[in-house]
């Protein structure tokens, strides 16, 4: 193989750190996450012949990272999950700390409730998201892409992201209730709110 | 002369009410309203407690999400081992 062009390494770098955060939120396992990110840089030295100077080199690499884990999906013929869209409930969380009672404990009940919630809990209900709506929502929150960005890396129209964003926005928020009833958090907020 | 508070100028829009300005709450987050939509939506906010508490709630959720998730241990001299596997290529 030739030498890689000038540049590759360079544009590559920079992101390497948030594209293992996008790789573990996607895998939750850190060895395959670096593995992930491993591939994904490989592949893209192999075909950075075929990217164009001045075009965006971040969606370009995401778009060969979030490819390689579909890849790796494929082998393990994992199957996604079926969810209920038609019946997400909006402001699901701000409903059920209501029904705490933390708002009139707190100004800040999101905060009350996440801060209780470390990254791992976090990763964990992303894991649990339909496929689609895992890939879309670690690309919204994790490197903060935008929806043109986030089109781009997917292939897919925007207003296929605007809908994967929300319900995964949606969805998210019940996934994190389970986990924070499942590990006490919720008992000790209803102590707080109750004391 | 103290007017109505769901009063307003013939020729302005017709400020929201609750349900749109919830109906717009997911855009809002996205930063995908029209400069229009956005002043009604903060309009509206401004003079209802109830609809400010939950965008409000809605926005710290995303924002401190997207702070803990930015926050992911990345393992030591992961890049330096990303950069090996690049020459290592190269070389073969």
């Amino acid at each position: 193989m030739t030498a890689a062009p000038t540049g590759f390494e360079a544009e590559l770098v920079p992101l390497l750190d948030r594209a293992y955060g996008l790789a573990y939120s996607l895998t939750h396992d850190r060895a395959n996450a670096e593995d992930l990110v491993q591939e994904a840089a490989l592949l893209a030295l192999r075909a950075f012949a075929q990217f164009q100077p001045g075009t965006n080199f971040k969606a370009w690499f995401y778009k060969i990272l979030v490819n390689a884990f579909y890849g790796q999906l494929r082998k393990q013929r994992r199957q996604g999950e079926t969810v209920d869209l038609e019946t997400l409930p909006s402001l699901y969380l701000y409903g059920k700390t209501a029904e705490l009672g933390l708002q009139d404990h707190t100004d800040d009940p999101a905060s009350a409730l996440l801060s209780r919630l470390d990254a791992e809990s976090i990763v964990a209900a992303l894991e649990a998201l339909p496929e689609e709506y895992r890939v879309a929502c670690s690309l919204y929150f994790i490197q903060d892409f935008s929806y043109e960005d986030i089109a781009q890396t997917l292939a897919v129209p925007l207003g296929t992201v605007r809908s994967r964003i929300h319900r995964g926005r949606k969805l998210l928020q019940q996934r994190l209730w389970a986990i924070a009833e499942e590990r006490g958090i919720v008992r000790q907020l209803k102590a707080q709110a109750t004391a | 002369m103290k007017l109505p508070s769901r009063w307003h100028w013939p020729w302005s829009p017709r400020p929201y009410e609750c349900a749109d300005a919830l109906a717009r709450l997911d855009d809002y987050l996205d930063r995908r309203l029209t400069p229009k939509e956005q002043r009604l939506v903060e309009g509206h906010l401004a003079v209802c407690t109830a609809c400010t508490s939950k965008y409000r709630f809605e926005t710290t959720f995303v924002s401190e999400l997207r702070g803990k998730l930015t926050r992911i241990d990345v393992p030591p001299r992961f890049a330096d081992r990303v950069q090996e596997a690049l020459r290592r290529a190269q070389a073969t």
